[in-house]
């Protein structure tokens, strides 16, 4: 078996740690003997997007987010999201989950256009939400914890029908109202979780790419790998992140997990 | 002024200029270092305490991200060797609070200066505060690397921080790191007189695009183009569009001619006058630093012959401890990967220790660790144990299995303070790396087992 990873904008969007997602992915797969290849499509690449398994975006400064709009206009847009209707698995970090939405709009009520793949929308908040937070992630994505770094100033709105990744059990999600945290739709996975989110939580990563296995080779199982390491990381993270977060941030309340 | 107020401002500063003292005595005697508490009491009692204690000083400003303290303690010993006695905030309280206790350890009891200059790091988000109450002769600005997201923000809200900090003292002389692209679009912002310096070389493992935090130009957004790059972003910047570039610097490293643990051999170059320097310090950010700190002390006055900095010191200390410790300030991804740089040229079985804390001022974000190169330590055959330490060293151990260190060689370290003081009896050269909280504790403790350093020195 072999999955093809494209690391898109990685001279852009390569802020926050995200990254570590690519590392993650491709060693958890080469850790269980699967053949894996990263490709990087910097601004100005188009890759030929047939022949990728999965398409990681990460977050990235808003400064260079003009730049990068500019590229996808050039036609990539069109490519990603023919590549989400066909169920290609994606992995969106923060700014980069932003952009699978209809658009971003500011304080002053200008809307900057984005993808469109996906029914959501995202508006600018008076105050940044920062910190550690923790989610579970639905059913269908498995139902695992998930414990992150959230930095961000924009609220994201699903539509109705639009599944998010997740519930906030600590911290903001979304838009800090609705307890909502990323969205779900087809094999699209978007957060706004740095940590990077995947290496401590390695129940999601494994989540993520047995989607693209499937889709690719069918029905299939991961066989478990030592993940000692992992669990230490995600555990401490949890503890950081229960205490003290309602005082600190003055985020919605807490529930112990 | 009426006569009234003016007699209650006179009370105000002699009665923050006591606390002030008396509290910094107090702590001091405790056997705790310069902290924050003292300044921020005299800043109660009296808000415009420091342009009192500030007045007539001849003052030189060090920010930037990384390499403050260093060019701070560069430009103090040039200062110290040339003949002028000045005073700094050496313990890197360099936050409004440190600073104002700083200028009143250094004023008489009615608040006025009692030394002509000073050196003062200062923090780029005090910048803005420090400069509406002082006007420096001198501003050195060292780089802007993304650094502690969570509480700086992008690299581009560093900047307009410094530049609106800067708009304040048209008049100041600002010493700008030519090589960065960020830095150096001041001088095209603001009116100030200017000099900069950088380094006129590439060096040998040429920085990757995904290393940099400033692809794209300033001005106009395109790509730059480089005609040779150091690291980060740092480069003989050009924009193909707009035509920003860097500016030629006054005062430069021509040619790194070795470079080693414990120095550098340069070929410095001011204002064309070539000769050859050694740098005590290892690592090419330390290049720029030196740089840094040598066209302060031109701008300053200090004459050509005296433009020396000597002594090893700062954030990368050496202590007789063992078989040597070696502590290594680490804050964010360009500082960690030059010290792998700096790692991988040594040619001995060594040891390191990573402890990577999340208070506030190391920053609650540790996803910076994932942006650091530590793949190329897995290479490192002269590199024996990681012993990995601190709040978050779970984290730590995870990002360097993952980077492909073989887990034996990875030990988790619980109780820090009983592994520094067992290195006494440690079998290799120890190379430490924490963050800054994790810092200030284990400098402590090994200060007080070498009996050469003193703490508050």
């Amino acid at each position: 078996m072999e999955l093809k990873i494209c690391h898109l904008y990685p001279d852009v969007l390569n802020l926050y740690g995200d990254t570590g997602n690519v590392i993650c992915m491709k060693n958890r797969l080469q850790w269980r003997g699967i053949d894996v290849s990263v490709a990087n499509a910097p601004i100005g690449e188009t890759p030929s997007f047939s022949e990728f398994d999965v398409f990681f975006l990460g977050g990235g400064q808003d400064f260079e987010q003009e730049v990068l709009l500019d590229d996808l206009h050039m036609g990539k847009d069109k490519n990603l999201i023919s590549a989400i209707e066909d169920g290609k698995t994606f992995l969106a970090i923060c700014g980069g989950y932003q952009m699978l939405g209809n658009y971003y709009q500011n304080a002053a009520g200008h809307r900057c256009e984005f993808l469109g793949a996906i029914d959501f929308y995202t508006r600018s908040a008076e105050k940044r939400m920062i910190g550690n937070y923790l989610f579970r992630c639905v059913p269908s994505c498995g139902g695992s914890e998930v414990v992150g770094f959230e930095n961000h100033s924009g609220k994201t709105y699903l539509s109705s029908g639009v599944q998010p990744l997740g519930e906030v059990l600590c911290g903001f999600g979304n838009n800090a109202e609705d307890r909502t945290e990323g969205v779900h739709y087809k094999n699209v996975f978007g957060t706004y979780s740095h940590g990077p989110v995947l290496p401590k939580n390695p129940e999601l990563c494994d989540f993520i790419l047995q989607t693209a296995l499937e889709r690719k080779y069918g029905k299939c199982e991961l066989p478990p790998l030592d993940d000692r390491a992992e669990q230490a990381a995600h555990t401490v993270a949890i503890g950081i992140t229960t205490k003290g977060k309602i005082k600190r941030h003055n985020a919605r309340s807490c529930q112990k997990p | 002024m009426h006569n009234g107020t003016s007699m209650k401002t006179k009370v105000r500063v002699v009665f923050a200029v006591a606390v002030c003292k008396l509290l910094r005595g107090f702590l001091h005697f405790l056997g705790r270092g310069g902290t924050n508490l003292p300044g921020k009491f005299a800043l109660k009692i009296c808000p415009e305490i420091l342009s009192v204690a500030a007045t007539g000083v001849r003052t030189i400003v060090v920010s930037g991200t990384n390499g403050k303290t260093t060019t701070c303690r560069l430009i103090e010993q040039g200062l110290n060797s040339a003949g002028v006695p000045c005073f700094a905030n050496r313990s890197g309280a360099n936050l409004l609070p440190g600073i104002v206790a700083e200028f009143i350890a250094n004023a008489n009891r009615n608040g006025m200066p009692s030394k002509a200059v000073s050196v003062i790091e200062c923090d780029e988000a005090t910048l803005k505060a420090v400069l509406s109450f002082i006007t420096p002769e001198i501003v050195v600005l060292t780089n802007i690397f993304r650094d502690q997201l969570d509480r700086y923000g992008e690299v581009t809200h560093t900047l307009e921080k410094l530049s609106s900090a800067i708009e304040k003292t048209p008049n100041t002389l600002l010493c700008l790191n030519a090589d960065d692209s960020l830095v150096a679009s001041i001088a095209q912002a603001l009116p100030n007189p200017c000099v900069f310096y950088g380094i006129n070389a590439a060096t040998e493992s040429a920085p990757s695009d995904t290393h940099s935090d400033a692809l794209y130009c300033i001005c106009c957004k395109q790509r730059y183009a480089y005609t040779h790059r150091t690291y980060g972003h740092l480069g003989s910047f050009r924009c193909p569009n707009c035509g920003y570039k860097r500016s030629e610097p006054q005062i430069s490293v021509d040619r790194i001619i070795e470079t080693n643990r414990s120095k550098s051999i340069v070929d410095l170059n001011i204002r064309g006058q070539h000769t050859l320097q050694t740098i005590p310090l290892p690592a090419l950010y330390n290049i720029y630093n030196y740089l840094a700190a040598i066209s302060a002390l031109d701008a300053f006055g200090v004459p050509e012959k005296d433009l020396k900095c000597v002594g090893a010191f700062g954030r990368m200390e050496h202590f007789s401890i063992g078989k040597g410790i070696a502590l290594i300030l680490v804050k964010n991804p360009a500082g960690f990967t030059q010290v792998i740089e700096y790692l991988s040229d040594i040619k001995e079985e060594y040891d390191l220790m990573c402890c990577l804390n999340d208070q506030e001022v190391d920053g609650t974000d540790i996803s910076w660790i994932w942006d650091v190169p530590f793949e190329k330590l897995s290479q490192e055959n002269d590199l024996k144990t990681v012993f990995v330490a601190g709040t978050r060293k779970e984290e730590m151990y995870l990002r360097l299995k993952h980077a492909g260190l073989d887990e034996s060689k990875l030990q988790l370290v619980a109780n820090t303070a009983q592994f520094i003081r067992e290195t006494t009896k440690h079998p290799r050269p120890l190379f430490i790396v924490p963050t800054y909280t994790a810092m200030m504790q284990i400098r402590k403790q090994l200060a007080g087992m070498d009996s050469k350093k003193a703490f508050w020195e």
